[in-house]
């Protein structure tokens, strides 16, 4: 038995985009809220001082892969007009993964997980997920930024909790190519 | 590393409950029957090392590629 993850939803992501409407989530919650709400702060290298909700912490208990310490993040949404965030670790301060919805640039990207990931994380057959594929961008070229399809991140939504699974398709490879994939994506829309 | 000569058919538990077995030996390849616990998750070895490699090396991107460079490279900016 293996599971299919066809359904992705949701978003928990920390805008910090500068603007106006953002800027709230940054600062220091009224004086009324402070009971109900539960937030954490976190020193990162790469944003300074974080304070979000608790709410939209994940949880990998096994850490990522190579990475068994990271096990808290958030996802750091720096532009919201931008597909592409950072999954911010609040453990080590400088471990941040720029990741993408793999929908962002293939429609048919429906991996098959193996059953004891699927009850690790709990999913069942309706239960929201998260899915996010960790993108390396190549520094002197953008474009030629690759997605790891082979193991992606799939976050239970429900329990906020995550693992960095190995799908069983043998399709699917550490490298992916962004653009391309995303350029044929386009193309068979138009066709259509 | 402990290391134990096995021929095919035998096998080799670790703890109590996995069970690794030699099937079959054939020049340089070996075939290698697991049976584990639901819980424990067995891959290739070189499967994961490309992973965490990968992950290395994303951690080391500089900056996200900027809207700009996005449509740049779309064909529909191109026509």
């Amino acid at each position: 038995m293996a599971m299919i993850l066809d359904n992705p939803v949701t978003d928990l992501s920390l805008d910090i985009a500068q603007d106006a409407s953002s800027e709230a989530d940054m600062s220091v919650p009224h004086p009324e809220n402070r009971e109900t709400r539960s937030l954490v702060t976190a020193f990162t290298t790469r944003f300074g001082t974080l304070e979000a909700d608790e709410e939209l912490v994940l949880t990998f208990p096994d850490g990522l892969i190579g990475f068994d310490r990271c096990k808290r993040f958030l996802v750091v949404r720096p532009d919201d007009q931008s597909p592409f965030r950072w999954l911010q670790s609040l453990d080590e301060p400088s471990v941040a993964f720029p990741i993408v919805e793999p929908a962002y640039f293939r429609n048919d990207y429906a991996p098959t997980i193996a059953d004891t990931d699927a009850r690790y994380l709990q999913l069942e057959a309706d239960t929201p997920t998260l899915l996010f594929a960790i993108v390396t961008v190549p520094r002197q070229n953008p474009r030629g930024m690759t997605a790891n399809l082979l193991g992606p991140l799939v976050v239970n939504a429900l329990t906020r909790q995550g693992k960095q699974v190995i799908v069983q398709n043998p399709e699917y490879t550490t490298k992916h190519r962004v653009m391309e994939e995303l350029s044929l994506k386009v193309e068979s829309a138009r066709a259509a | 590393m402990l290391v134990l000569t096995r021929k095919p058919d035998q096998s080799i538990m670790v703890g109590n409950e996995i069970e690794i077995t030699v099937l079959e030996v054939r020049g340089e390849q070996v075939r290698i029957g697991i049976r584990a616990p639901r819980n424990v998750t067995v891959h290739r070895k070189e499967v994961f090392e490309q992973i965490l490699i990968e992950n290395r090396n994303a951690t080391s991107t500089e900056s996200l590629p900027t809207l700009e460079e996005l449509i740049v490279s779309l064909p529909s900016a191109k026509s």
